[in-house]
């Protein structure tokens, strides 16, 4: 197949960028500087086909839906909220492993018909708290749902969770695993298309060193 | 007080160079399909939200801008696809059973906005074959909606393929047997993801259902994915073997210029829901999104007891602008 123009690939800052990084290492797509020495926010491979774009998990989806970037990492936390049916979801990395929980001050929270929730993920807690027939209360914070419960802002936060010890030293407890996280590889619908044979090559390479 | 002239969110003005390209790239694609045998129909822009869409009204209205009409007292709908209004004139104007072939260009509204192209308008031209469910008509369909855009200048067009029969045999088989919202497959279906579909197996889905879906969701790619469907496909009913040979036979007849690559995607979900055969798209490099996507949706009914068959494309004008090497001067 006709291959044209070179792949983008968005990654998300932060942790899940150093284990992705150590994924790459050992393909032919290893990248040719370190992100942590760097500012530069479109970097290069060893491979003249492939550039990494760094940039935040929450934007990771809008840059590959619009097609700007063609793959993309990100955590399905996020995918999750994401309303884009622009891209396709390829491969789990089985990276940034975590889980979306709903946690309060007490396990009895679930049997309330109304709930006052702290998260950032708005759109599954609506659908999380419907399917537990608890009438939702959403309250959108970027960061630090932890605190909402203890000063009365909430009754419980849905978050992120991966060791528990933010929720035990903010004096929560786990009351429901809604649903398990890892890191995805996404694609663009129309690259699939068009770059199809570059994009089963990253598959491919990325799969080999899982 | 100073005005702000701001438009509404999704609207904008477009202006020289680019309006007179656009003007051109419409007249450009109208001629080629007027002189290959379509006649040309100026549909509404607005119509009764109650009927609009014919058959396909439940989900047109999903996406259409509505409003309620001082004058007629009832709710109105800007027309958010214009093939569907090119099929009830076929059906209610036009007083033959024979073939008809119809083409049209004219703006549709979406109520909601585009997030790829920040837009809830586009320009769409495009043209129809109605009363013929043959292959050729399929084929024909497909040529001529490649020729219209290497006419204005797109290059290296990728021509995605596939069969909405697939997909509709599979959401009819799980209606039969669960209650789960059939949006909800499709949109799982549609995004591919492994672990979703798998997830759908605690929502009355039967494994074998489940089974079918993670199948579909992995046949893309080359020609060669026909023929693993037929050796891999877990449900091959005698509909599916029938969708599969169709597109066999389909690409054999299909005289591509051999710069357009060809793709297939078996589990593709499109865009408005109504195909129910063949479905193709037209992608290049550059763009992250379709310029131009058609598809047969047979079954318009033209008199109580006819069904009428129907294949046809829309291309977006807008999107097609930014990436056609037209030249200006040369008309």
């Amino acid at each position: 197949m006709n291959q044209s123009g070179k792949l983008i690939l968005a990654l998300p800052k932060g942790r899940v960028l150093k284990k992705f990084c150590t994924l790459l290492k050992n393909t032919k797509f290893n990248l040719v500087e370190n992100p942590e020495n760097t500012r530069k926010i479109l970097l290069k491979t060893k491979s003249p086909d492939l550039q990494v774009l760094i940039i935040r998990g929450w934007d990771v989806p809008v840059f590959v839906s619009s097609g700007v970037a063609h793959v993309g990492v990100v955590g399905k936390d996020i995918l999750l909220e994401s309303n884009s049916e622009e891209f396709i979801e390829l491969m789990d990395l089985q990276i940034g492993k975590c889980r979306i929980s709903l946690a309060g001050q007490s396990k009895e929270l679930l049997k309330e018909p109304r709930l006052r929730v702290a998260t950032k993920y708005t759109k599954l807690a609506e659908e999380y708290l419907s399917s537990k027939e608890i009438q939702p209360d959403i309250i959108y914070l970027r960061g630090s749902q932890e605190i909402a419960p203890s000063l009365n802002l909430s009754d419980a936060i849905i978050d992120l969770v991966e060791t528990g010890r933010t929720l035990t030293e903010n004096s929560l407890v786990e009351i429901d695993i809604i649903r398990n996280i890892s890191s995805r590889l996404i694609a663009n619908k129309a690259a699939l298309k068009t770059k199809g044979d570059l994009i089963e090559e990253l598959k491919t390479e990325l799969l080999n060193s899982l | 007080m100073k005005k702000s002239w701001n438009l509404p969110v999704g609207f904008d003005e477009i202006l020289p160079p680019k309006s007179l390209k656009i003007e051109k790239l419409k007249r450009v694609l109208i001629d080629l399909y007027i002189s290959s045998g379509y006649e040309y129909i100026i549909p509404p822009l607005l119509e009764f939200s109650e009927t609009l869409g014919g058959e396909a009204h439940e989900e047109l209205e999903a996406y259409a801008f509505s409003f309620a009409d001082n004058l007629s007292e009832k709710q109105l709908s800007f027309r958010p696809d214009l093939s569907e209004q090119a099929a009830r004139i076929d059906a209610h104007r036009f007083n033959t059973l024979d073939p008809v072939r119809l083409c049209y260009v004219g703006d549709i509204l979406k109520k909601k906005i585009s997030q790829i192209h920040r837009s809830r308008t586009t320009i769409q031209v495009g043209a129809e074959i109605f009363g013929d469910p043959s292959l050729e008509a399929d084929l024909e369909s497909m040529n001529l909606m490649i020729e219209g855009l290497r006419k204005v200048g797109v290059k290296e067009i990728t021509l995605s393929i596939g069969h909405a029969g697939l997909t509709s045999f599979l959401f009819k088989e799980i209606k039969k047997s669960s209650t789960i919202n059939i949006d909800k497959v499709e949109s799982v279906l549609s995004k591919k993801s492994e672990s979703d579909i798998r997830a759908l197996s605690s929502e009355e889905l039967t494994s074998e259902q489940v089974n079918m879906l993670l199948d579909l969701s992995k046949l893309y790619g080359g020609t060669e994915v026909i023929e693993t469907a037929k050796s891999k496909l877990s449900v091959l009913d005698d509909e599916i073997i029938h969708y599969l040979d169709y597109l066999e036979s389909l690409i054999e007849n299909l005289q591509l210029n051999k710069k357009i690559k060809l793709h297939i995607d078996l589990g593709e979900v499109y865009g408005f829901r109504y195909h129910n055969g063949v479905v193709f798209s037209a992608y290049i490099d550059k763009a992250g999104y379709p310029l131009a996507k058609g598809g047969r949706y047979d079954g318009i009914s033209k008199t109580e007891d006819l069904l009428r068959p129907a294949v046809g494309f829309d291309l977006d004008i807008l999107a097609i602008a930014e990436h056609s090497n037209l030249d200006l001067e040369s008309e």
